[in-house]
């Protein structure tokens, strides 16, 4: 049964679309995570460390998807793990609502923070949530084009907070390069890590993709620009914040609000906002619709449809009471989101694979 | 169909209206250009003075000689509280608007505030959406007050007045140029010391007036004012940091000691380098000048390459005594290293650093420094030598 009729590139799906999901929310929040751990050396976290364990992250995906390449993640695993895959599958799908809701708050709590402070936190959950149920109805072509018209208002906005920061910037910020060894580098690296690995998304996707011979290279190309976007976003706010950066919730944000240039270029930070409403709006929907046509899978409906509207309602819920203050959201991205994110994205997929290779399961389809 | 219709303009205009929640329209803000703050009469109070525009007064108003002087674009209105934030809220108590900060270009801290410390004060700045890390930083010798209210001639608003006065204080380099931003920054590093701009009210002997002035630096042991220093203390360190962009040095004529030679500085920049030998550090400051001859007053030619050389050697000698002084009140008076002398040696010996971090404090009186001026003279001008009377 197939519950997504549709057919993307794999440029739209792979490459512009995982792209999107990460940099939206990492740009803003891991160099000040990066910069607590690592201090200066921040950008080897996210250039090094990162992408390694995205490029392995991608290779398990793409293994996986040689053997089965008609099914998304929820459906090989019951196939490999037999009646344990439904727990299996169960269980991703509660993490793309958990991440989706954590996502939503993070949209809602940097807008009331940084520009709307009366603002009631509900209001933008709930107008984003909206957009991502309007998405997710109206499939997998309709989140993929999106993007391919928010994609250059994003990168544009991002590009140019980098470049009219150029002039602020000090560079000698960033030496001595390593000085407390590798230990800080790899602590700092958790996070980017995570942030890297939710390219697991198409693992969800990639059976509707229909020029297959690109998905790995693009899905390779994505992990590594991801990689150059954030550590542009570690170096620069390295060199022109410095030490400061980790005392900083938003250390991004910062950086536009820094900028001035001559008397007329000030106060770009509204940059942040296009980039920030942008992405989220596209990530949401991604999480939102991979939520629901998991479930549709996973439950063997013919159309994964009529869960949109309960998976919102929940993911709305869940969103204004899963942390207390931004505080809390801050504490459980930096100390727990890593780990929890590290079981699905390489942990579980990792496991998958070995004993799909073990017990010679799939791939015969790929060879006739 | 009806039905539709209101379902779609409910949708429509819940996304869009959305964005008007925090709305604040231009009038009913009270948009603030600057803010000082001083230690209130009672006490643990804060007296916090914010410059408001009056955006009715500026309506057309072309700053035109005498007209310009009588209107003031500016209402200064006092208020006390516990906090900063404290005392903004009361504010409103007298003000008809809410206090809008984003337009806040300058901030002045009263000297007796600054040596306890500004952290508490910073916060506000650095932590709410509405003021900006862009505002200049500036110490006042004397009360904030008196800054925030004090008029300026060529603009109905003071505080641009203050914020040009800073920009263009590279004509001299006599000025530094910190926004809050900048502090934080060296407030933030474990060695630095932050400096800040300082600025007082000075007679003006032809009219009686008060005036404002940016007189120097101001210069911070952690949080603590400690100190100030004058134009040329400023210039020195001004010339270790790099930031000397433009300004006159004075001379005395090498054919005439009792006459002074004014020479233009074109470019210079700096560098610091340590080196560790045997525990002690020892840093060398290289300072690069270039610069021609802007003015003469005794009717002496100057041109010959001779003159030249003697005059570049007084030159970098007056350098030198710039950067000696602001070095000996740095090091042996306050002990605040506002250089950065600390990140430089963290740079370049990460491993020494270990150990000299925690009793950077101590060693940083007992560096040894030398001074290296390459002072070069370029030009003449337009002129080869004055014109002479006969």
């Amino acid at each position: 049964m197939v519950l997504e009729k549709g057919k993307v590139s794999s440029r739209q799906g792979v490459l512009l679309l995982t792209f999107t999901v990460v940099v939206s929310t990492a740009v803003l929040t891991v160099p000040a995570i990066t910069a607590a751990a690592a201090g200066r050396d921040g950008w080897i976290c996210t250039l090094v460390v990162a992408t390694v364990y995205g490029l392995l992250t991608a290779l398990v995906i793409i293994k996986l998807w040689q053997r089965f390449p008609n099914k998304t993640i929820i459906e090989y695993s019951q196939i490999i793990a037999g009646p344990l895959g439904k727990v299996v599958g169960a269980a991703y799908i509660l993490w793309f609502i958990h991440i989706n809701s954590v996502v939503v708050r993070e949209f809602g709590d940097f807008i009331l923070t940084s520009f709307m402070p009366e603002t009631p936190l509900i209001a933008f959950n709930i107008i984003l949530l909206f957009l991502g149920a309007w998405a997710t109805k109206s499939g997998l072509e309709v989140i993929c084009r999106a993007n391919e018209f928010i994609f250059p208002l994003f990168t544009l906005s991002i590009a140019g907070v980098f470049l009219l920061a150029m002039q602020e910037a000090d560079f000698s910020n960033l030496l001595p390069v390593m000085e407390n060894g590798i230990k800080p580098i790899l602590r700092g690296s958790w996070a980017p890590m995570a942030w890297r690995g939710e390219i697991i998304v198409v693992s969800m996707l990639l059976p509707y993709v229909d020029d297959s011979d690109n998905v790995g290279k693009y899905l390779a190309y994505s992990v590594i620009i991801i990689g150059i976007i954030l550590t542009f976003a570690t170096v620069f706010t390295t060199a022109v914040i410095g030490e400061l950066t980790k005392y900083l919730t938003f250390p991004f944000f910062e950086l536009a609000r820094c900028i001035t240039i001559g008397r007329f270029i000030e106060r770009v930070e509204a940059l942040v906002l296009v980039m920030w409403v942008a992405g989220v709006t596209i990530k949401v929907a991604t999480f939102f619709y991979i939520a629901s046509l998991g479930t549709g899978q996973l439950l063997g409906l013919s159309d994964y449809r009529p869960v949109v509207l309960p998976l919102g309602l929940l993911l709305g819920v869940w969103s204004l009471e899963l942390f207390e203050s931004s505080i809390q959201s801050i504490q459980w991205l930096t100390e727990v989101f890593s780990f929890y994110a590290f079981v699905f994205e390489l942990g579980i997929p990792l496991v998958l694979l070995i004993i799909a290779v073990l017990t010679k399961k799939g791939g015969q389809q790929k060879s006739g | 169909m009806r039905k539709n219709l209101i379902l779609i303009l409910i949708i429509i205009m819940g996304t869009i209206l959305i964005g008007c929640w925090s709305r604040r329209e231009l009038d009913t803000i009270a948009i603030i250009s600057a803010m000082g703050i001083d230690k209130s009469e009672e006490e643990g109070k804060l007296s916090v003075a914010f410059q408001i525009i009056k955006p009715s007064e500026l309506q057309g108003a072309i700053p035109s000689g005498a007209g310009s002087a009588s209107s003031k674009g500016v209402w200064v209105l006092t208020s006390t509280g516990y906090t900063i934030i404290d005392a903004a809220r009361n504010a409103t108590m007298q003000s008809d608007r809410k206090l809008f900060f984003p337009q806040n270009k300058i901030v002045v801290i009263g000297e007796e505030l600054a040596r306890e410390g500004i952290t508490p004060l910073i916060d506000f700045l650095n932590r709410d959406p509405e003021p900006r890390r862009t505002s200049w930083l500036l110490i006042a010798k004397g009360k904030a007050h008196d800054i925030i209210s004090a008029k300026h001639e060529q603009v109905n608003i003071p505080a641009e007045a203050i914020e040009n006065m800073i920009k263009s204080s590279s004509a001299t380099s006599m000025a530094v140029q910190v926004n809050i931003n900048e502090f934080l920054k060296n407030l933030a590093s474990p060695t630095s010391d932050p400096i800040a701009c300082r600025i007082e009210m000075i007679q003006d002997h032809q009219n009686k007036n008060q005036k404002m002035r940016l007189t120097g630096a101001s210069v911070f042991r952690k949080d603590k004012l400690v100190g100030f220093l004058d134009e040329h203390e400023t210039r020195g360190l001004n010339w270790i940091l790099g930031k000397v962009v433009s300004g006159i040095i004075l001379v005395k004529s090498p054919k005439d000691e009792n006459e002074d030679v004014a020479l233009e500085i074109i470019r210079a920049s700096s560098k610091i380098i340590p080196e560790i030998s045997d525990d002690q550090i020892k840093i060398t400051i290289e300072i690069k000048e270039e610069g021609n001859l802007a003015e003469q007053l005794p009717d002496i030619d100057l041109t010959n390459t001779k003159t030249f050389k003697e005059l570049e050697q007084r030159k970098a000698q007056v350098i030198k005594n710039e950067v000696q002084s602001v070095l000996e009140k740095a090091q042996k008076e306050w002990g605040a290293d506002i250089f950065g002398f600390g990140d430089a040696v963290h740079r370049k010996y990460p491993k020494e650093w270990k150990t000299l971090q925690t009793k950077w404090r101590d060693v940083f009186p007992t560096i040894n420094v030398e001074i290296k001026v390459d002072a070069r003279l370029r030009d003449t001008g337009l002129s080869s030598a004055p014109v002479k009377g006969r």
